[in-house]
């Protein structure tokens, strides 16, 4: 190795950086001391390297699966019971080993809550409800359906009230209703106000006793339908006669209504049936609906919508004398407040809106005009 | 839910909803505003809350009203100041319930609230997530920084034990 003044920092700086052999070390050494101008220079490079600092790094930061930080949050979810038993056992025999586990535990648990229970709300009386029932909505469909319902009910118990009224009223019926044994004085009566004869009550009694046959077979249960129509009640049947008599003898009474007087005294004569059944024109005095029910025996008598004045009034005698007519004034029972407000108002429609019915075709209710 | 049964639910829940209301708020008026609107709430929709879950569905009503009541007035914010203001005059405190209330009040928001229905109603995670609409994951996180939080603050020195 040869060191001149021309080679001399390639050599230092092997020098500073150790990276010569130990006989090239003493070279560099031994030219320094024969060229003590060079030594500061030496010294400046030795100056500029770097010395190593002794410097500790904090592991426990890079450490937090494993240790502080896991236990800690092992140590918390414990505290808020949301781990499983096996990790719970385990917590608790690593508690028992290590006194720091143990301490963090006894720390963490401080940070625990207690319900103060000496804070009670007030008020409470005030929070209590109590149902005051629900009110369901009434819409205007539900409002008109019951106002229909309720006019209809109203309609029909005053109908029925009066048609009650009416046959209240009426001895005649309430005495046929009694049966069998009424009919004897139900027939006296009805016979007695027909005329102030004595000669017909003593016929029609001589009738009823003299003739067995003459019973009734069963009561007359209604005397009028649910409109107050007419028709002719049902009369007891009467075995091998025909008995027809009126609902309504009080009506009898008169005999003005449109009947000769030659019919009314005939009445009282005996042997007078054949002349009145046969001065009678039966097209008159009797519809053929009652005439029916008169003649056929055993047979209930059936409805008639009679509306001869002469029926209407007048209890006939057939040529059979104990065949008796029954007829019902029906003028009376349809002529109801009601009904007659409901005929003012059918004609007033009528009237009003031009309408003409029975000339049209009818289907259904509905009436189309032909023309 | 019939009336029985919500008027049971008031004597059983009332004070557990108030003291959990009033913890928060710190104010008795607005506490028992957020109780009554709560409980109004319940009743009115008492056909569609099942009777056993009434007690979950009192703490939901309460915690959004709570929160409702909170960004509205700000006052929750404006006392936490002073008491930091108070507590700065004061030297090292022993009383470790105190402690603690002044540690709760440095929690946000949320976080008292979670770590109040843990520590108070002994709710579940899961529960607590359905009360407060965060997920589990979110209420897991919240309250191990909240119990870090209050860890330190207890050993910190001023607050020696």
């Amino acid at each position: 190795m040869n060191i001149n003044r021309n080679n001399y920092e390639e050599f230092f700086l092997l020098y500073v950086d150790n990276e010569l052999s130990a006989a090239g070390r003493k070279a560099v050494e031994l030219f320094v001391q024969e060229n003590p101008d060079l030594q500061a220079e030496l010294l400046t490079l030795q100056e500029a390297t770097l010395t190593p600092v002794s410097f500790v790094f904090d592991k426990s930061t890079l450490l937090k699966a494993g240790s502080t930080a896991d236990l800690q949050e092992k140590l918390i979810l414990l505290g808020d019971r949301e781990l499983d038993k096996n990790t719970i056992a385990e917590l608790h025999q690593l508690m028992n080993a290590d006194a720091a586990a143990a301490d963090e535990w006894h720390l963490l648990q401080q940070t625990r809550l207690v319900p103060d229970l000496s804070v009670v709300f007030p008020g409470k009386q005030s929070l209590y409800r109590q149902e005051t029932g629900r009110v369901a909505g009434m819409k205007w469909w539900r409002i008109a359906a019951a106002a229909v319902l309720l006019g209809f009910g109203l309609w029909g118990g005053i109908s029925m009230y009066n048609n009650s009224m009416a046959t209240s009223t009426d001895p005649a019926a309430v005495a046929r209703t009694k049966g069998a044994g009424d009919k004897q004085a139900g027939t006296q009566t009805s016979i007695a106000q027909n005329n102030d004869s004595d000669q017909v009550d003593d016929r029609t009694n001589a009738g009823a006793q003299t003739n067995p046959s003459l019973a009734v077979t069963g009561p007359v249960t209604n005397s009028s339908d649910k409109n107050g129509k007419n028709k002719v009640i049902p009369a007891p049947a009467v075995k091998d006669n025909n008995l027809v008599a009126t609902t309504q003898p009080v009506t009898v009474e008169k005999p003005t209504n449109n009947l000769p007087k030659s019919y009314l005294d005939n009445i009282n004569k005996k042997n007078s049936n054949e002349i009145a059944a046969t001065s009678v024109p039966p097209a008159e005095s009797i519809n053929s609906g009652t005439l029916i029910a008169a003649a056929k025996p055993n047979e209930k008598p059936n409805l008639v919508n009679n509306n001869d004045p002469v029926t209407n009034t007048y209890a006939m005698h057939t040529g059979n004398p104990e065949n008796v007519t029954y007829v019902q004034d029906e003028e009376k029972s349809k002529r109801t407040k009601l009904g007659s407000l409901l005929r003012k108002v059918k004609r007033v429609v009528e009237r009003t809106a031009n309408i003409k019915t029975g000339e049209g075709l009818q289907i259904a209710g509905f009436e189309i005009a032909a023309k | 839910m019939t009336e029985r049964e919500y008027n049971q639910c008031v004597n059983l829940y009332a004070d557990n909803v108030y003291r959990f209301i009033l913890k928060n708020l710190r104010h008795e008026e607005d506490a028992k505003d957020v109780v009554q609107g709560a409980f109004e709430k319940l009743w009115i929709n008492r056909d569609t809350v099942d009777n056993d879950r009434c007690k979950s569905y009192l703490f939901t009503v309460a915690y959004n009203q709570m929160i409702d009541h909170i960004r509205k007035n700000k006052r929750v914010s404006l006392r936490e100041e002073f008491n930091e203001e108070a507590r700065g005059s004061v030297g090292p405190k022993h009383d470790t319930k105190r402690i603690l209330e002044e540690a709760l009040s440095k929690l946000g928001e949320t976080q008292r609230s979670l770590v109040m229905l843990k520590d108070y109603e002994g709710y579940s995670y899961e529960e607590i997530g359905r009360i407060t609409g965060l997920n589990e994951s979110q209420v897991k996180v919240y309250l191990h920084r909240a119990r870090l939080q209050l860890r330190a603050y207890i050993v910190s020195p001023e607050n020696v034990i």
